[in-house]
Formats: structure tokens, C-alpha cells, sequence
């Protein structure tokens, strides 16, 4: 709580708000270098303009993730891979294309 | 993924490598397939053609490498180079549409200003679904091998074939059109 009224409490709009949207990204994506990273630390957590894209974009992330359907592979074409690359191993002859 | 003397493996070996390295991966592959085809029959056939590519292809590989990533590899190409030829017209980026979006000044203040975590939570899978497959298939991609499968810029790099700073440029562009189709969404869901 004491966290989101400090946030609140930050009403200047981000001045670099470019940069900061490219640095949030890397660290979201685990692509940070150890300045952006310190970077990040030191400003963004106490910017409201970044701290609400930081969200954003984290939340956007959790539901592509999260909330896509995963469609799997049809069990019938695994079972006719396995058969093509034994069939090819049994007659190496055979093209498996 | 780089060119390498073939390693000539037994069939033994090879047999092994298919079904301990390659085929772990069949789920993710396939999944991506149909993101980008949004066809199951089509999907089917180009993991199958991918597949079939890795065996043959299979000396290339060097056994205890990245698979997944090798098999994406193999999978773009075939896309690019063969169904995409085949099946549906090329897909064009109209980038100067792309670049006047993006290049707008007031652009994120208003997507972060009107969008809002909230909404996210929100929404279900076929709105995300929906929002995510009307972005043009090189956008998609990006989005999918970064957030789905977790492949870093580097990997994503070698798969697509591009340098790092496209992949980092293209998912911007990619990442900014998703949210402005999800701003959509949480606008007709009565976010503001």
C-alpha cells in the first residue's frame, strides 16, 4: 500500500519514457546487461508512467502465455514419424522424404 | 546451426537422436505451425515435412545442441521457402503503415494510458487469440518465439535468420500493434 501511494505521489511525467519502454522489455524478456538492469532498479520502479508499462506489459505477456490454447501434435502423426524414421533405419534405402 | 563436418552417426544414433532430442519438441512445433497457418491439416504437414528434414538432415546436428531451436529453424525455412510459396500469397508488411503507427509521438502515453492491466486479466484465451493471429505473420512469429517459447533474441536471431537488432526492433513494433489490438478489445469491454 505504502508502495502505491508513494507511486501516486509521482505525478511528473517520465522524461525518457522512450528509453525506458526499450529497457523494460529487456528486462522482462531476461535480456537486460547488468547497466539496464541497474537502470531499471534506480528509475523505473518509481516512475508511475513506467511502473504502469511495466505491468502492462507484464500482464500482457502472463496472458499469451496463460490463456492461449496449446494445441498439440496429433497423436497419429507422431506414431507415422516413428514408423518412417524405423522404416528408413530397418531399409536404409529408403528415403525418409 | 552452423555448417559443420557431417558427423555421419550411426542409425542406431540417429534413431536415437529423433526420438530422444527431436520429437520431445513435436508439441511446441506443432503448436507454432498452426499459429502461423491457423490450419490443422497444414500445420500437420509441415511438422511432418520438418520432421522428415531433421532425419534426413540429421549429420548436421550436433547431438546434445539446441534441438528445439535447430527445429524451428528447419520449420521457418520450410515455411518461407516452400508452403508459403505454394499455399497463400507472400505476405507483405505494409511497413509504412507499420512505421507511421510506430513512429507516433503520443503513441505508448495513450496505449498505457487507456489500457490497463485490469483488462488483461480480463480477457479470455479466444480475445488474446484473436488479437495476437491479427498481427501479420512476422509480428506473430516474434511474439510466439519470445513469450510462448522462450527462445532469447539470440536463438530467435538464428532461427528467423536476421540480426539481433531486428529482432529486437521487430518485437517492438510487434509488441506495441498487440496492444493496440487488446486496447480494442478492453475499449469494447468497457475498460477505458
Amino acid at each position: 500500500m505504502a508502495r502505491r501511494e508513494k507511486l501516486k505521489n509521482v505525478k511528473k511525467p517520465c522524461p525518457d519514457h522512450e528509453k525506458c519502454i526499450h529497457v523494460i522489455n529487456l528486462v522482462i524478456d531476461g535480456e537486460a546487461n547488468k547497466d539496464e538492469e541497474a537502470f531499471f532498479y534506480a528509475h523505473v520502479r518509481d516512475c508511475l508512467d513506467c511502473a504502469q508499462y511495466y505491468k502492462l506489459e507484464q500482464s500482457i505477456r502472463a496472458a499469451i502465455r496463460k490463456k492461449l490454447e496449446v494445441k498439440e501434435a496429433p497423436e497419429e502423426l507422431i506414431v507415422e514419424l516413428k514408423k518412417r524414421v524405423k522404416d528408413s533405419f530397418l531399409n536404409p534405402s529408403d528415403d525418409v522424404s | 546451426m552452423r555448417k559443420r563436418t557431417p558427423l555421419r552417426y550411426s542409425p542406431n544414433q540417429k534413431v536415437e537422436i529423433f526420438e530422444l532430442e527431436f520429437l520431445p519438441h513435436i508439441h511446441s512445433i506443432y503448436n507454432f505451425a498452426y499459429r502461423i497457418t491457423f490450419d490443422e491439416d497444414d500445420a500437420k504437414d509441415l511438422v511432418q515435412e520438418t520432421y522428415l528434414k531433421s532425419f534426413r538432415f540429421i549429420d548436421s546436428f550436433e547431438k546434445g545442441t539446441n534441438a528445439k531451436a535447430w527445429l524451428f529453424r528447419i520449420l521457418k525455412n520450410s515455411f518461407i521457402n516452400e508452403f508459403r510459396k505454394k499455399n497463400k500469397e507472400p505476405v507483405k508488411i505494409d511497413y509504412q503503415e507499420v512505421e507511421a503507427f510506430y513512429n507516433s509521438d503520443e503513441l505508448n502515453h495513450m496505449i498505457t494510458s487507456n489500457l490497463q492491466v485490469e483488462a488483461i486479466k480480463e480477457m479470455i484465451g479466444d480475445e488474446v487469440s484473436i488479437a495476437l493471429n491479427s498481427l501479420e505473420v512476422d509480428f506473430r512469429t516474434v511474439i510466439i518465439l519470445c513469450d510462448i517459447e522462450g527462445f532469447s533474441y539470440e536463438e530467435m536471431a538464428l532461427i528467423l535468420d536476421v540480426p539481433i537488432g531486428t529482432i529486437r526492433s521487430r518485437l517492438h513494433r510487434a509488441r506495441n500493434l498487440l496492444r493496440e489490438k487488446l486496447k480494442r478489445y478492453a475499449g469494447s469491454m468497457g475498460y477505458k
